[in-house]
This record gives C-alpha cells, sequence and structure tokens, in this order.
C-alpha cells in the first residue's frame, strides 16, 4: 500500500476516524493494527522480522532495567544488537557477503561456495532497525526509560506512518506521545493534510516524472552519450529529492494529523552551501542518528585532526553500508567521505579567496549551491547505476565529454518534469528565504484555497500515477 | 467499548469537516468544469496525433478500418489499398497497443458506423500472459478521454473499483494530455494518410523482436482469448467481414512465435475468420530493404506488402460476393 494510492487514502481515512471516535487508552491498539495491515499488505510473512525485533528488544530494555550493574546491561544490549544487526545481515547483507566471498575463494582456486539466500529484502528493515536499535542503546545508557507496555513499544517501532521509509524517529521522542491524551485539533488537523498534499505533489507530479526519463537512460546507459547522461544524472538528484522528502513530508503530515510530531528529515538541501552543509539539511534523521550513536561515541571532533578523520570515514561507510549492499554504495560513501574531508579543510581557504578577489556574497553563495549540487549529483551516479562498471562507464561519458544529441523521447515528458521542478524549486526558495509558511497561513483563506487546489489540479493533469514505489523503500 | 462522538459535537471538529466536505465540493465542480473544456478541446482538434488516430475513425465512415499495434500502423497503407480495391480504407494500428486497445476502439466505431471489412492484424503479444501487464495499463490511457463507454472503461479499468474510481475525475481523464492538446491546435494538417503515416528513408535496426521471444516462458491468457472472440463477434453481429492477417517479419518465425500462430489459426478457424500469414511469404520476408527491424516494415516493404495484402483481401471480396449469390 503506497501513500500514493488511493487504498492508502481510503486506509488513512478510516484510520483518523476510527482514532478520534474511540477512548485515548484503545487508540495503541488500533494504531499498532493499521500499522501491522499496513505492513502486511506488501508481504504479510515478514511481519514475523518485526514481531522479532520487538519482542528482542522490548525483552532487553526490561532486563537492562532490572539491574543497575554495568556488565550485565552491556550482555542484554549485545543481545538486542547481535538480534537485529543479525537479522539486517542475513536479509540484506548475506548475498552480497557471499559473492564477495565467492570471488575470493575463485581468485585463490579453492573450489568452494558460499550458498547463496533466495529472499525478498523486507520493505523498510533499514528504518525500524535502526529505530529500536536507537531505543536499546539509550536504554542501556540510561538515557531514557524502559517502556513498561509492551503494545506501545510494538507502536513505537512499527507506527505505519514512518515504518517504511522513516524518519528514524528516537524512542525519547516517539515514545511519550503515545501516553498523550490527543484531542482532534482542526489547526494540527489542517497543517498535516497540507503537509500530505506537497508530500504527494512532490512524489506524483516531480519525482515519478523524472523516473521515466532517468530510468530510460539509466537502463541503457551504454546507449546514451555524456550529455544525456549528465541531464539524467541531475534529474535523479531532484528525483531522489522529490521522492524521498516526498515521503517524509507525507509521513510527517499522517502523524500530525493523528497527534503526533516527527521530526524533519529534509531542510531545503539543494541550498547547502557546502557538502557538510548538505548533511545537516539532508535524510537529518539517518545523520544524526550516525552521529549520537557512532560518531560521537568514536570520539567525534574531541581526539584530534586524525581521528575525526578516521570517524568521518566510518560514519560515511557505515552510511553507504546501510543504504544497500553493494559496492556502488561503497563508492557513493567514499566520494561523500572525501568531499566532506576537502570541504571541511579547505573552507577558510576559499573564503579568504573571495574576500580578496572581492567576489560579491551571492555570487559566492550561488556558485558553491552549484558546486555542492554537482558533487552530490555526481556521487548520485553510483547511487543510482545497478552496477560499478556501469557507474564508471557513466562517470567516463560525462567527464570525457563525449557528448552528442540529447535524447529527447518525447518532449512533453521534459515540459511536464520542468514544470514540477520549477514550482518545487520555487516554494524551496521561498521557504529559505522567508518563513514563507507562516506568511501563507495568514492570506486569506480564499487564497490558500486556490493554492491547495492549484497543486490538486496540477496532480491531476500533470501527474504520473504509476503506482511506482518510492526509491528508499528498497533500503 | 464506549465509542467518543463528542469530536463531531465539538464546534471546531464539526465546523473542519462541514469545510472540508466545502473544499470537496468546490473541488468536483472546479475538476469538472476543467475536464469538460480539456474535452471540448480535445475532441475538437482539427489536427495532431488523437485526431489522425481516433477522431479521424470516429467521425467519418471508412470501408475498411485496420485494426493493431504498431505492426498495422507501419504495415498498411490505406491509399495503396484504397487504390487497388476501391474502397475507403483507414490505418487504425497503433504504437505500443494491444487487443484490449483494438477492441475498445472498435466498440467506440461500431457506436457510429460500421465498416464492410475489418482487419486485424495480429501480434504474439494478443493472446499471452504478459510479465507487466500493468504498461499495457498505462498505454491504453491515451483513451481514457473516452471513459463513458462501458467497453473503454472496462477495457482500461479491468473492473477494477479503485480504477473507476479514478476516471470519476473528469480532468484525469486528460493526465498528461495537456501538451497534446495545446499541439493538436498548434500544428496544421501533416502527411497523414487515412491513418497512415509514412516513415520516409529508414535504415535496418537489429532491434525489436516480439516481446514473447525474449521472455522465459509464454502462456496462452484464455481471458485475451476470450477478448478476441469477442473482437471478431461484434463486427460479425453487424454483418461486417472480418479478417485476420499476421503479416511480415524478417526470415523466420521462431518456433515460439510459430506456435503462437498455430494458436490464432486455431481460433480463427473457430470463429470462420479468414487469416493470412505473411510471415510465410518467404519473397517478402528474406528480403531485408523492406524492412526497418525484425518486426516492421519500412516504406519500401509496406507499399509491397499493401499490394498484397490488397489482392488477398479481394480474392475474400469476390468469393465471399460468390457465396452470397
Amino acid at each position: 500500500m503506497l501513500f500514493s494510492s488511493l487504498q492508502f487514502a481510503f486506509f488513512f481515512i478510516s484510520i483518523v476516524a476510527l482514532y478520534y471516535l474511540i477512548p485515548h487508552r484503545f487508540r495503541w491498539a488500533l494504531l499498532l493494527v493499521g500499522s501491522y495491515f499496513f505492513y502486511m499488505c506488501w508481504n504479510w510473512k515478514y511481519i514475523g522480522l518485526i514481531v522479532i525485533s520487538t519482542l528482542v528488544d522490548y525483552f532487553a530494555g526490561l532486563q537492562m532495567a532490572k539491574t543497575a550493574e554495568k556488565r550485565k546491561r552491556l550482555k542484554y544490549l549485545l543481545v538486542s544488537l547481535t538480534a537485529n544487526l543479525g537479522l539486517l545481515f542475513i536479509f540484506k547483507y548475506f548475498n552480497f557477503f557471499a559473492e564477495s566471498v565467492n570471488s575470493v575463494f575463485k581468485f585463490a582456486g579453492l573450489g568452494f561456495e558460499l550458498p547463496y539466500l533466495h529472499i525478498l529484502l523486507p520493505v523498510g528493515i533499514s528504518f525500524y532497525t535502526f529505530q529500536t536499535l536507537s531505543y536499546s542503546i539509550d536504554v542501556y545508557r540510561g538515557k531514557i526509560q524502559h517502556e513498561k507496555h509492551l503494545g506501545k513499544f510494538a507502536l513505537f517501532v512499527s507506527f505505519f506512518p514512518q515504518l517504511v521509509a522513516g524518519p528514524i524517529e528516537r524512542a525519547s521522542r516517539l515514545l511519550p506521545q503515545f501516553d498523550r491524551i490527543n484531542k482532534f485539533d482542526p489547526q494540527r488537523a489542517a497543517s498535516g493534510l497540507r503537509l500530505m498534499l506537497w508530500g504527494l505533489f512532490k512524489k506524483i507530479v516531480v519525482a515519478n516524472r523524472l523516473a521515466i526519463y532517468v530510468d530510460a537512460v539509466y537502463g541503457n546507459a551504454e546507449m546514451h552519450n555524456g550529455l544525456t547522461l549528465l541531464l539524467a544524472t541531475w534529474m535523479f538528484s531532484i528525483q531522489v529529492y522529490c521522492d524521498f522528502s516526498g515521503y517524509s513530508d507525507i509521513a510527517i503530515g499522517a502523524a500530525r494529523v493523528l497527534g503526533y510530531d516527527l521530526m524533519k528529515n529534509f531542510k531545503r538541501p539543494f541550498f547547502a552551501k557546502t557538502i557538510n552543509e548538505f548533511w545537516t539539511r539532508w535524510h537529518v534523521s539517518l545523520t544524526t542518528w550516525f552521529r549520537d550513536y557512532v560518531y560521537y561515541p568514536l570520539g567525534g571532533n574531541r581526539k584530534g585532526k586524525s581521528r575525526q578523520l578516521f570517524n568521518l570515514f566510518i560514519v560515511f561507510l557505515l552510511s553507504g553500508m546501510w543504504h544497500g549492499a553493494d559496492w556502488t554504495f561503497f563508492f557513493w560513501a567514499l566520494l561523500h567521505c572525501s568531499w566532506a574531508i576537502a570541504s571541511r579543510y579547505t573552507l577558510a581557504f576559499r573564503d579568504r579567496l573571495a574576500q580578496k578577489l572581492r567576489i560579491p556574497g551571492h555570487v559566492v553563495a550561488a556558485v558553491r549551491m552549484f558546486n555542492t549540487f554537482q558533487l552530490f549529483s555526481i556521487a548520485n551516479i553510483f547511487f543510482r547505476a545497478d552496477s560499478l562498471p556501469r557507474a564508471m562507464h557513466i562517470v567516463k561519458q560525462t567527464f570525457t565529454f563525449s557528448w552528442g544529441r540529447l535524447f529527447v523521447p518525447a518532449l512533453d515528458q521534459l515540459v511536464y518534469a520542468g514544470v514540477g521542478v520549477f514550482i518545487v524549486m520555487l516554494v524551496d526558495l521561498a521557504v529559505e528565504k522567508t518563513p514563507a509558511v507562516s506568511q501563507f497561513l495568514h492570506r486569506p483563506r480564499s487564497f490558500r484555497w486556490a493554492a491547495y487546489m492549484i497543486v490538486l489540479l496540477l496532480m491531476l493533469i500533470m501527474g504520473v500515477f504509476d503506482e511506482s514505489q518510492f526509491i528508499y523503500f528498497q533500503f | 467499548m464506549k465509542v467518543n462522538l463528542s469530536i463531531f459535537n465539538s464546534s471546531p471538529a464539526f465546523a473542519f469537516v462541514c469545510r472540508a466536505l466545502f473544499f470537496i465540493a468546490i473541488f468536483l465542480a472546479l475538476d469538472w468544469s476543467t475536464g469538460t473544456t480539456l474535452d471540448w478541446l480535445y475532441k475538437k482538434a482539427p489536427h495532431g496525433s488523437n485526431w489522425t488516430k481516433v477522431n479521424w475513425l470516429l467521425e467519418d465512415q471508412f470501408d475498411v478500418v485496420i485494426f493493431g499495434s504498431s505492426r498495422a500502423f507501419r504495415h498498411y497503407i490505406p491509399s495503396i489499398i484504397s487504390e487497388e480495391t476501391g474502397m475507403r480504407v483507414f490505418n487504425a494500428g497503433q504504437n505500443g497497443q494491444y487487443l484490449r486497445y483494438a477492441y475498445a476502439l472498435e466498440q467506440l466505431m461500431l457506436i457510429k458506423h460500421a465498416p464492410q471489412v475489418i482487419v486485424l492484424d495480429v501480434v504474439p503479444n494478443f493472446i499471452v500472459k504478459l510479465p507487466n501487464p500493468k504498461e499495457e495499463d498505462d498505454r491504453l490511457a491515451v483513451l481514457s478521454p473516452y471513459i463513458d463507454n462501458k467497453h473503454v472503461k472496462e477495457m482500461l479499468t479491468r473492473g477494477m473499483f479503485l480504477e473507476e474510481l479514478k476516471y470519476c475525475s473528469k480532468t484525469f481523464r486528460y493526465n498528461s494530455k495537456v501538451l497534446t492538446i495545446l499541439d493538436n491546435i498548434r500544428v496544421g494538417p501533416g502527411v497523414v494518410d487515412n491513418g497512415f503515416v509514412p516513415l520516409g528513408a529508414i535504415r535496418f535496426h537489429e532491434r525489436n523482436p516480439f516481446l514473447t521471444d525474449l521472455l522465459k516462458e509464454v502462456e496462452i491468457d484464455t481471458t485475451k482469448i476470450g477478448l478476441l472472440h469477442r473482437f471478431v463477434d461484434a463486427a460479425k453481429s453487424r454483418g461486417i467481414l472480418v479478417v485476420a492477417v499476421f503479416s511480415p517479419v524478417v526470415g523466420q518465425l521462431s518456433e515460439r512465435s510459430k506456435s503462437i500462430v498455430a494458436e490464432y489459426q486455431e481460433q480463427f478457424y473457430l470463429l470462420n475468420v479468414p487469416f493470412f500469414n505473411f510471415a510465410d511469404d518467404s519473397l517478402l520476408c528474406n528480403d531485408y530493404t523492406n524492412f526497418m527491424d525484425y518486426i516492421h516494415l519500412d516504406q519500401i516493404g509496406a507499399e509491397r506488402f499493401s499490394r498484397k495484402f490488397s489482392a488477398a483481401l479481394l480474392q475474400i471480396l469476390r468469393n465471399n460476393q460468390s457465396a452470397q449469390n
């Protein structure tokens, strides 16, 4: 059941109506049943994985709370880490691991092969695994109390708006909200619906439309020249932004209608002036997860420059692995890591140079934004390409300027995409420059309604309703 | 369990629900008026792609109408067939469309008028289970402006409630068609020969085998066989002569395609429909200069084939005439 489908619309309306009709004490049960149903619509068999994660972490939390002895607490934390990361390894990484090991064996002339597993990757496994891991780690650290109510804990792991593609919530933020008595608040509901509408626009009008061109080019990369590949790569950067931020907006909006606050996942990343700033605006729930549970515990920037570089490398490496089990993601991570380090250590020099050359501030900002987008796009070649050789081919074709005629299968596709991208960027620019949302809310109702209707009409006229998956479902 | 209805008694919630309903009502009115305007522009267009392939057929009366996929579109030259047979011919073949499109268009046409002959140019894809039926659904959306017709609705939505619900929106019927509508208004009449668009000189490309030859295995789809029967029966019930054709391909058919052609032979025998298999015509099929790729004739090939087909059609018409006498 996709957020952009009519099935979800019926499901969501039913859940919201029932939620506000039943007493508070039963609401967690409604949301839990709804969340499990939502997940089972994709593949009912894999609900068992969520149940296992839930039970292991619930009991680990319970046991950790019973003792103050650090060794015992650590033992239960390790049980939680082993179970969750073990499941993640089996379902996400085992085949990649087997393939790599088999290649080494073959190279060494050993006649042994690890078997492959013929299993589907469970949707959202990386998201809910990281969410539930953060609970175990926080209980171990004593940052939060363990959750006594198994049902509410199960809901924390599987809350349907953010179950399959985040934002990755923290127990300290989300669990207390399940105890809060939410009364129907028309303003919150309107705000949530507005966010859902905007998320749908980004997904249906922009991401799905761009995907048609990107898939056509990346699916036959060897057939296309550098110019076409460059355009497809830029388009993919915008596609992945609209796809993922669109999903996040719908998730945050849906939760808000029900009275829950989820963390912001995107802060207009294409206005970032450096790659480091970019990572404070892109997939914020994951970057802060790595910051809090990997970078800081490793020492962050407190243990000298070389250690900081090492810590950054580890964080990016894990981030790449989180995205997928393939060498393309390793290269993607490596590129981002190199750029983050280079950006950090050259920023002061670049600032001085700009001052010396008396380049106006807005020009410097524009150039930096453009550069950051380019760096992000280059890394995305590895993110999008289905194999390392194909990614290398695209890089080679693009940067050796083997350009020819631009591939344009249907001009109207590009025009629709262009209109959608223009609108999204215009809104992002307005929000970046001014608190546009609050300004928008102070406009007369007729103005706001006209805006909503235009967005709805554009979706009907220009949207691509092909039920294509959200990109981040595969993670 | 006590149901908490207090939220609907509280004035802010009640006001919210009322406002939401009012918003929906206004939006439905806007959707209807936008859709109606687009409908008018779409169906009144004097030129352009949708007029060439659909509106022209629905507005004019023809003696022979040819249905099928891109192979039908590229293989039958109406002016040549007219010249040979003395009948008015329209080529309603369409790129990337299969039997569901042909059936829906046939039904739309039969409401307006009935030709003397319907030609169905078949390809293997018409009657087998395809790996991604959603792709066919998406391509069929070209007929969404005609969704009010029950047969078109059946083909487009396959009876699925949520799909039917989408088309309740009048504007959605013109999804991704606004630029086409503008283009229809903007462009003048192109070089169009009753549905056929000349290709010009095209070099042979080693591409486009039948989709069925690329699949690991294929299975005959009984629902599609049923649709084939409905297509023929609808025409026959109006006294229209139906002729089925498998037009030429480069060289020899694959074993798989041969087995599908055998299935067609059996079905058309049951339906009492004459079936011409031009894939056996070695003169046409062994000459690469007739083709633009493995399964599509080029302009020269289409001219040669159209003459051969006209001769076969004339023969059938004569046989029919003498049988009636």
